[in-house]
């Protein structure tokens, strides 16, 4: 005699709508494509098991197509298998933009809804407004 | 093929130019690579080709904390990737095969823990291999203030620089943990540890009274691939404590901030 096994899961358990950061970052990577006409691009790419251990991290680049897919790193993201809290480390001379507080390497969001803050100061920051049109100009000259 | 002569100086945020320009002209430097650089480029120009002959350019880069000055015209050193304190470039001279110089100012101990400077290894590995695919090889050269030793976790960790201190390691060229491979570099820094060799006993000093001290640390450090050992000969990597007759060194033999940087530059060749 067969015993069907009784699945103990939930029905609902694959339901959710819960926005991954990362497919946050990847639309976002989308549509600067779409402001530059595609002359400045939004990368995001995994980044490698880091030793953090456990964390999930993904880079945020700009990518110039027609400069050799030059490709310049604005920020990277990692959080854990629950998604917040999560940090953005903005890269290098980042930290002197006035995003983060000084001495600090990273910002810690605990929801979505300040990653969008986040993510939206990063964007309109002079220095990413520099770096994009210096990169859409060169790329009008080749 | 042809020596080319590359020289990496932290230069502390002081007005070095003609300490820089000395050293370019009697170590007929081709590419000059500086951090902590805050002399305007015009200046910079302006000393750096008084000499006759000298024709130095600046190259374009959206990296913020390394600027670099080439001999040779700047569409031969091509930018390929940047973030704050990463320059990843394609150098492609005439008549000879293409590398990828990376260069990379590493945040200071004083502001960063080690693990998080090893962190930043494992995000700087990640960043060179992803270019290395995309450029179809693995000719690189890394050169930098890592603010960190060659015998630290992220100089070493396999998913960090993966920087080892001999040649024939190196030349397996990569090795496997957890079923990841992860290439090699070679760190020829290590040889130049302590005082039984010519030179300075590392690139920095900072004496302490706390148990734990090296006082000697080596933050200044060119990591060569295993696809350029064949180019690349341990004699012509030298850390400079001096020029002509004026010393970058104390009495006791300690970097001189007052005359120079509290950073020795370094000078290594390849033979393009």
């Amino acid at each position: 005699m067969s015993i069907s096994p009784r699945n103990l899961w939930p029905e609902d358990i694959a339901v959710t709508e819960t926005v991954a950061p990362a497919a946050i970052l990847k639309e976002q990577a989308s549509l600067l494509g779409e402001r530059t006409k595609n002359l400045v691009e939004g990368r995001v790419a995994p980044s490698a098991p880091s030793l953090r251990g456990g964390n999930f991290e993904y880079a945020f680049y700009l990518v110039a197509p027609a400069l050799d897919n030059y490709h310049y790193h604005l920020f990277s993201v990692s959080h854990g298998v629950e998604f917040y809290p999560l940090t953005i480390q903005p890269r290098g001379s980042f930290g002197l933009s006035g995003l983060l507080p000084r001495g600090e390497v990273e910002l810690a969001v605990n929801n979505e809804e300040e990653f969008l803050e986040e993510l939206a100061k990063l964007f309109s920051s002079d220095k990413t407004k520099h770096i994009i049109a210096s990169l859409i100009a060169q790329s009008r000259a080749v | 093929m042809a020596m080319t002569t590359f020289l990496f100086w932290n230069l502390n945020k002081k007005r070095l130019e003609e300490l820089v320009a000395s050293l370019a002209e009697v170590h007929e430097v081709d590419v000059l690579i500086l951090t902590e650089c805050e002399v305007p480029a015009h200046s910079m120009l302006e000393v750096l080709n008084r000499r006759a002959g000298a024709k130095f350019h600046l190259t374009d880069s959206q990296c913020a904390e390394i600027v670099i000055y080439t001999k040779f015209s700047p569409e031969f050193l091509r930018k390929k990737c940047d973030s704050g304190r990463l320059t990843i470039r394609r150098l492609r001279l005439p008549g000879s095969e293409e590398i990828l110089l990376a260069a990379v100012h590493h945040p200071s101990k004083l502001y960063w823990k080690d693990g998080s400077q090893s962190f930043e290894c494992v995000e700087l590995s990640h960043t060179i291999r992803m270019m290395e695919e995309a450029v179809r090889h693995r000719r690189t050269v890394l050169v930098g203030d890592f603010n960190m030793n060659p015998f630290e976790e992220g100089m070493i960790a396999a998913n960090g620089l993966n920087a080892v201190m001999a040649r024939m390691i190196a030349a397996r060229e990569s090795r496997t943990v957890q079923e990841s491979e992860y290439p090699f570099f070679y760190n020829p820094m290590w040889g130049h540890f302590g005082d039984a060799v010519d030179g300075p006993s590392g690139t920095f000093y900072r004496g302490s009274s706390e148990h734990i001290a090296y006082f000697w640390h080596m933050f200044d450090q060119v990591l060569i691939r295993p696809e350029l050992l064949g180019i690349f000969r341990n004699e012509d990597l030298k850390i400079l404590s001096g020029i002509e007759k004026r010393s970058f060194l104390t009495s006791r033999g300690l970097p001189d901030a007052s005359v120079a940087s509290d950073h020795l530059p370094i000078l290594f060749r390849l033979d393009l």
